[in-house]
């Protein structure tokens, strides 16, 4: 079986306003139906780590492969639209929008027909009732609570079926209850063959995963 | 299209994004205010070009074929001075186009050939090459140009002479009916030849007025005599009247008269028996001369204002009827007191027929009328006298009038009057000074004799009026019979050759092909060896409307490069905004990426928010330029009111100012403000562009 994910050798340094050695040389495999943590202080560069991992960062040595492609800059916006979701801590939903076309977003910028009737319009529908949110499908965004933009956020990551889900600190700015619908709603995520990638300073969560990395003097560690 | 719905989303105006709200509307409002100004503007130019040049073109053509000093010098020209077929005198064109003999030297009877002329151009076959008939093959040549034709014009110079017979204005008792007054008009003035084929004529004619039926009815039976004594009118015998008078109301049917500015006597018997009006009483030594009666009660303080206005003393009083006397404010007044029923009043009027068969003169001719006066219906029979004729119809396809330019059949009849002389039309400045239809005049010229110079007189009268245009000799540009202006140009001396004397106007359909036009026709003189011997000018070149539209084509490259300058100014607006925009919109372009939109797109919304702006302000632009446009009289006479004079002299731009929008304008304007408004969101989609998502996430805290 192929990994998702693969990592080799990432490097990356910062070099203004001065050198900064952030990742020194990390391999990492992530394979179908795993999830992986990264736990470590802040400041060690997990985010960093998550965004190279997400395509959203180039390293300055190293590789990247997602589904058997090496990540280019040629094919990265594909990947990222097509192979791979990202869960942020903030939510980032487009505030100008409703909920169902902010799931819908992905599909639209790939192209895909969002009338209502389509395939991606029932897709959508049938993400936001998976986060139990199917009778706010066409509340603007910005009235939604903390928990309900993150559920909305979850579902546009799974809109186009990604192969990945990058999370980063997705239960940071909720309440406990909250934040265990989330993981459960991500776990199950897994449980369909799919990866998920993680940053996390929440213990039992890391607890929960199947991999669990410390990122620690710039490399990864088993945690 | 998700780069779309993401633009018109952003420029939905919200409260968190005032500045770009604001900046936005600021944007597309100086956007409309350009795209209105243009628009108006351009309209208005192109309209009064497009005036313009329908006027030149009518009156002269959009292309024409002039004889060059070859020509002038060329034995085919000169020839004809010397021939005893020719009557020793040089031909104009149309003569040489229509002589039976391409040469008429006979060398039996004619003088010798001087040996200073230039040989004679002859052909193959020794034949004498035909310069004019080879112009006109020529034309006929033309491929792909529909309507084309040539007509030789000539242009020579006189002077006219017009005599106006005016009525006579009344205040006083004893001038019942007011008289007649006659001035004098006296100008030197150039003379062209009416072509009587040239079909844009109806561009520029003018039609007759009420005024111009009456003056040429109240001529009908007045006789012009040279010597006679000034101020005493001849009349026609009763025979030729007769005749005018039916040549008359078989091309017109009166359908109203109208009193005269000063008013109309009502005849006694056209009072009612009962009657109780308000009128002015008109007081001479505190007595009553005349009584002035409104056709309501309302005109009473205007009508008395006026009359006080001439220095009159005047009094309001009651007109009133006591069984058999009439009485003014409870006084009788005397049979013979004048009731004079106001100024340009309006009166249902048909003529009686049976009065023209035995009608000796005009005051013969009688109309039954009717009209009102304060609530009262008066009605009779009246003669024509001391009123007007108000209201006209002209009667349709009655074949030549005698008195006034008509069109049979495409063509352009100019009448000649055996009674009075030919008709002329004159440029609209003669109307503007009082002249009407029906004047009459003479033409006046020199011709030198064996021993000295001697004066001639053509009688003429004005068979109507034409608009010249812009045309600088055009106030004083007759238009005259071709036999009258070749008798005027034949008389001047044969070696005045300047190019506005003798052409030919090529005419068709659509003047855009004057340029094609001419390239055929350079291309088909070549062929034919004639290049030399004429020139071609399009309009946009003839020596007298050069300067103008070349003037007109300056300003408008000029204010076009104002225009685009402003649309800059206008769209950098656009720029700020969008700059403003992409800071704001920081995150949402990170969230955009992470979810697979390519720069391309990215770049793609901000230059479609740039783009939207732009067409929105020329939207609301035209909008507003389409009502300023079909409001323009409005827009005008508020100008006019606010300056306390007139924006626009008529005499320049026209009774009405152009007020149909430009096409061209139009295009310029959405080409210009979009392009610029996309070329605006180039700056801001490159900032977008640069922008990479993990740094946004990094700055905004993740």
């Amino acid at each position: 079986m192929a990994p998702l994910l693969k990592a080799n050798k990432i490097r990356k340094a910062f070099h203004y306003p001065y050198h900064t050695q952030i990742l020194n040389g990390i391999d990492l495999t992530v394979m179908p139906g795993e999830s992986v943590a990264i736990v470590g202080r802040s400041g060690e560069g997990k985010s960093t780590l998550l965004q190279i991992l997400g395509t959203l960062e180039e390293p300055c040595e190293g590789t990247v492969h997602i589904c058997n492609d090496m990540v280019s800059k040629k094919n990265k916006t594909r990947i990222r639209n097509e192979e791979i979701g990202f869960v942020f801590q903030s939510f980032h939903l487009l505030e100008d929008y409703t909920a169902l076309e902010n799931v819908l977003m992905p599909a639209m910028i790939g192209g895909r027909s969002t009338v209502k009737g389509s395939p991606s319009y029932k897709r959508g529908m049938e993400l936001l009732a998976h986060v139990g949110l199917e009778e706010r499908a066409h509340f603007q965004s910005k009235v939604l609570s903390g928990g309900e933009k993150q559920r909305v956020a979850l579902a546009r990551a799974m809109c186009n079926d990604p192969k990945i889900i990058f999370a980063d600190e997705p239960s940071g700015n909720l309440d406990s209850q909250t934040a265990e619908l989330i993981h459960q709603l991500l776990f199950s995520f897994v449980k369909e063959g799919k990866a998920l990638v993680l940053v996390t300073h929440d213990k039992e969560l890391a607890k929960r995963v199947s991999t669990c990395y410390e990122l620690t003097n710039h490399m990864l560690e088993l945690g | 299209m998700f780069e779309l719905s993401v633009a018109c989303k952003y420029l939905i105006p919200r409260r968190r994004q005032l500045s770009v709200s604001i900046i936005s509307l600021i944007s597309i409002f100086v956007i409309a205010l350009v795209v209105w100004l243009i628009v108006v503007f351009f309209s208005v130019t192109d309209g009064l070009e497009k005036n313009w040049v329908n006027k030149l073109t009518a009156l002269t053509a959009p292309v024409r074929i002039i004889p060059t000093d070859a020509y002038y010098n060329s034995y085919y020209y000169q020839v004809d001075s010397i021939s005893d077929a020719s009557g020793y005198a040089p031909k104009t064109i149309g003569e040489k186009l229509r002589a039976n003999k391409t040469d008429p030297y006979d060398p039996e009877f004619d003088q010798e050939i001087p040996s200073f002329w230039q040989m004679p151009d002859r052909q193959f076959d020794s034949s004498l090459r035909d310069l004019v008939k080879g112009v006109y093959e020529s034309i006929k040549e033309v491929k792909g140009v529909p309507g084309i034709a040539g007509q030789d014009f000539e242009l020579t110079s006189s002077h006219i002479q017009l005599k106006l017979l005016r009525p006579a204005p009344i205040f006083h008792a004893q001038n019942i009916f007011g008289g007649s007054a006659q001035s004098y008009l006296s100008y030197p003035a150039f003379l062209g030849n009416f072509e009587p084929d040239n079909g844009n004529l109806d561009k520029i004619l003018f039609a007759m007025t009420p005024q111009d039926v009456n003056n040429v009815f109240s001529l009908l039976d007045v006789k012009e005599e040279p010597n006679k004594e000034e101020n005493s009118v001849s009349r026609f015998n009763p025979a030729v009247y007769q005749e005018r008078l039916a040549d008359f109301f078989q091309a017109m049917t009166i359908t109203g008269l109208k009193t005269r500015s000063f008013g109309w006597n009502i005849p006694r018997i056209f009072l009612p028996k009962e009657f109780a009006w308000e009128g002015i009483g008109i007081l001479k030594d505190q007595t009553v001369k005349r009584i002035v009666l409104p056709t309501t009660v309302a005109h009473l303080a205007k009508i008395k204002k006026e009359l006080e206005d001439q220095g009159l003393n005047v009094v309001i009083g009651k007109l009133s009827s006591d069984e058999s006397e009439i009485l003014f404010n409870g006084t009788k007044i005397t049979p013979f007191l004048p009731i004079t029923l106001e100024g340009g009043t309006p009166l249902n009027g048909q003529l009686i027929d049976e009065s023209i068969k035995s009608a000796k003169r005009n005051s013969d001719v009688k109309f039954v009328i009717d009209f009102e006066v304060q609530g009262s219906i008066l009605k009779g029979i009246i003669p024509y006298k001391g009123i007007d004729l108000g209201s006209f119809k002209k009667n349709e396809n009655t074949g030549m009038s005698l008195f006034w330019v008509t069109q049979k059949n495409g063509s352009y009849l100019l009448p000649k009057d055996d009674n009075v002389g030919d008709g002329i039309l004159l440029p609209k400045s003669f109307r503007e000074a009082g002249v009407l239809v029906g004047d009459r005049g003479q033409l006046s010229y020199f011709s030198p004799t064996a021993t000295t110079v001697q004066e001639h007189y053509i009688p003429v009268f004005v068979a109507g009026f034409y608009d010249p245009g812009i045309i600088p000799i055009g106030g004083k540009f007759i238009l005259a019979s071709q036999p009258v202006s070749s008798l005027i140009r034949s008389s001047h001396q044969p070696d005045d050759k300047s190019a506005l004397t003798n052409g030919i106007n090529i005419r068709f359909n659509n003047i855009s092909q004057a340029d094609e036009v001419k390239k055929q026709l350079l291309n088909g003189l070549k062929e034919k060896g004639l290049n030399r011997y004429w020139n071609i000018e399009t309009y946009r070149e003839y020596e007298f409307t050069r300067a103008i539209i070349q003037e007109l084509q300056s300003q408008k490259n000029i204010f076009m490069l104002i225009a685009i300058v402003i649309i800059v100014i206008a769209c950098s607006n656009i720029i700020s905004m969008l700059i403003i925009l992409v800071n704001d919109k920081k995150i949402e372009i990170g969230i955009l990426r992470s979810m697979g939109a390519t720069t391309k797109s990215i770049a793609l919304i901000f230059g479609i928010a740039g783009a939207i702006i732009g067409i929105l302000g020329s939207v609301i632009g035209i909008a507003a330029a389409l009502l300023t446009l079909h409001n323009m009289g409005l827009l005008i006479n508020l100008l006019s009111t606010l300056q306390g004079h007139e924006v626009f002299a008529a005499s320049f731009y026209g009774e009405i100012l152009p007020h149909e929008m430009s096409y061209e304008a139009l295009s310029f304007v959405l080409f210009a403000t979009v392009g610029i408004s996309l070329l605006a969101g180039v700056v801001p989609a490159i900032k977008a562009c640069l922008l990479r998502p993990a740094q946004i996430f990094n700055s905004s805290g993740g």
